[in-house]
């Protein structure tokens, strides 16, 4: 790689050894991934979750906030978080490790981090601009800020995203090369979507089918015209169930305005097409045991100002089963809006549980399970439904108005 | 007994000798792996009830989520991590969470590593050279 001279100034340690690090690690991640050099960016949003870092990140985090001089390059924000401090009695959460993450928080706010504790920053924080070059950490928001908005980000891990906040670039590889971001692969979609959970579940099936981080596919043939909040589920498990960081859809995202432009010079690798048949195979592929639902989840990605809404309106009036949870995660900033406007309130008249700043498969689900028992997990986000799976839990994916009925009657409704 | 080597196109790290542990679908730290004990748990994972523990960790691709890049640093510092990741097609997440945790990672052989590697191979990894070397 060639580096500036301010650049290896950083590599020498010049500016510190919180710079150093974050500088080798990006260093070593563009030689593996053949970088010719770094990118400057404008915006940084990063993964630092106690929960996943373990003692040995959080020791990192420590040393380099003791140094008054470290400071984030760009304008940096935090991801969603594995508590939302004012319930983590009720989920059973472990104390301290929500006072390290408090602490963290504390630390990272010294560097300069906004702490908006999101993992829809594309629709609550920062909308980047088509070809704007930015260091993102949450996979859903990469997928859906390449695709939707044509900005450029590859998959910052958690470590990652914090090295690229303090060096205020990235190793110019991957999607923030236009030649990565052709499509590779192109999928018919037949089938009737209608829900946030049968874009999920599209996502889903194009993941599994796509292969690998470097497939772009291509959409075509649909119908119906996706709101931000369709295309959140659907990105959202695109990047669960595949690693898939870029698609397009023909004539509506900037980079597949047509099929010619999608895949410029290359003939597509692979063709494939998802009908109902898909779809409903898809659902099915998520049993439970017995017919008693648990806890009903809207999370993973946090709920939009109007999936709130839907949900209030949905809850208006009535309460959910005695023996089933109903857990809701948003931001704080969706949260405020709900409270005002009194989506809110009427959930929580309802039964059900509105967390900010948190996402449910981050929960630390063995604690919760341990005090709550629950097995049975009913969402709405195929997301969600794939992720809790590596925990001794039965996920069931099912479209928002089966998920309702479920948190109403307490049995799996479909 | 017999030898092989095999090279790889993409490689960070400094040499390691392991046993091999493969697996013909994805991995993520996240979704597949109790990271308290360093066994995978994930129901009909191929590994389900394996431990990743001084493994060479062997797979077609990575899937999911930035947790790899903080997963791997914690791992290591609690001696559970693998000692080294190979893949057909590696994703950032697992390359910058290697180079954070000092793990080697290679990827792109010249065949599908299922069809390379066996578990149970013991593996000299040469990420400096770009090759591996297999005993079995």
């Amino acid at each position: 790689m060639r580096f500036t001279t301010e650049e290896e100034q950083m590599l020498s340690g010049a500016e510190g050894p919180a710079v150093q690090w974050a500088m080798e690690v990006q260093k070593q991640t563009g030689e593996f991934f053949g970088a010719t050099h770094f990118e400057p960016i404008t915006n940084a949003h990063i993964v630092v979750d106690v929960e996943i870092m373990g003692a040995a990140g959080y020791a990192l985090v420590e040393t380099f906030a003791q140094s008054a001089t470290t400071r984030f390059r760009v304008p940096t924000t935090t991801n969603s978080q594995f508590v939302d401090p004012a319930y983590r009695l009720f989920f059973n959460q472990d104390e301290l490790l929500t006072a390290q993450q408090l602490q963290v928080n504390e630390y990272l706010s010294q560097m300069g981090a906004m702490i908006v504790n999101s993992c829809i920053p594309y629709q609550a924080t920062y909308q980047p601009h088509f070809g704007e070059h930015v260091a993102w950490g949450d996979t859903g928001t990469v997928c859906y800020s390449n695709s939707v908005f044509g900005s450029r980000s590859n998959f910052e891990a958690g470590s990652a995203s914090l090295a690229a906040a303090l060096t205020g670039r990235v190793p110019y590889y991957g999607f923030h090369r236009p030649e990565v971001r052709r499509g590779t692969a192109l999928a018919e979609v037949t089938a009737t979507l209608t829900d946030f959970a049968d874009w999920g579940a599209l996502g889903a099936i194009i993941g599994r089918l796509g292969g690998n981080y470097f497939e772009v596919p291509i959409i075509t043939g649909l119908t119906a015209t996706p709101t931000s909040d369709h295309l959140k589920h659907m990105a959202a498990a695109l990047a669960s169930y595949g690693s898939i960081a870029m698609f397009g859809i023909e004539g509506l995202t900037p980079e597949a305005q047509t099929l010619s432009q999608a895949f410029g010079k290359q003939s597509p690798r692979q063709q494939f097409t998802v009908g109902d048949k898909e779809l409903q195979a898809f659902y099915e592929s998520y049993k439970t045991q017995n017919d008693q639902a648990d806890v009903v989840v809207f999370s993973g990605p946090q709920q939009s100002i109007y999936e709130l809404r839907l949900l209030a309106e949905a809850l208006d009036g009535k309460r959910i089963h005695p023996n089933t949870a109903l857990v809701i995660t948003t931001n704080h900033s969706y949260l405020q809006i709900a409270e005002k406007l009194g989506y809110a309130k009427t959930i929580r008249n309802a039964g059900g549980t509105i967390l900010e700043g948190t996402c449910f498969y981050l929960m630390t689900l063995d604690s919760v399970q341990q005090k709550h028992g629950w097995r049975t997990i009913v969402t709405n986000s195929a997301k969600v439904a794939n992720i809790v799976g590596a925990y001794d839990v039965e996920p069931v994916l099912r479209r928002t108005h089966a998920c309702i009925q479920s948190a109403l009657t307490g049995k799996v409704a479909y | 007994m017999a030898l092989q080597t095999v090279t790889a196109l993409r490689a960070i790290g400094k040499p390691v000798h392991g046993v091999a542990l493969v697996s013909n679908q994805p991995f993520s730290p996240r979704y597949d792996l109790n990271r308290a004990s360093g066994i995978i748990t994930r129901k009909g994972h191929p590994l389900e009830g394996c431990s990743i523990k001084d493994v060479v960790l062997i797979c077609p691709t990575a899937k999911g989520g930035v947790a790899g890049g903080w997963a791997f640093i914690d791992l290591k510092a609690r001696g559970l991590a693998p000692r080294a990741l190979l893949f057909d097609v590696a994703n950032p997440v697992m390359v910058q969470g290697c180079a954070g945790a000092d793990i080697p990672i290679m990827d792109s052989f010249d065949e599908p590593v299922t069809s390379i590697f066996r578990t149970g191979d013991q593996l000299e990894v040469d990420p400096t050279h770009y090759l591996v070397r297999i005993e079995r």
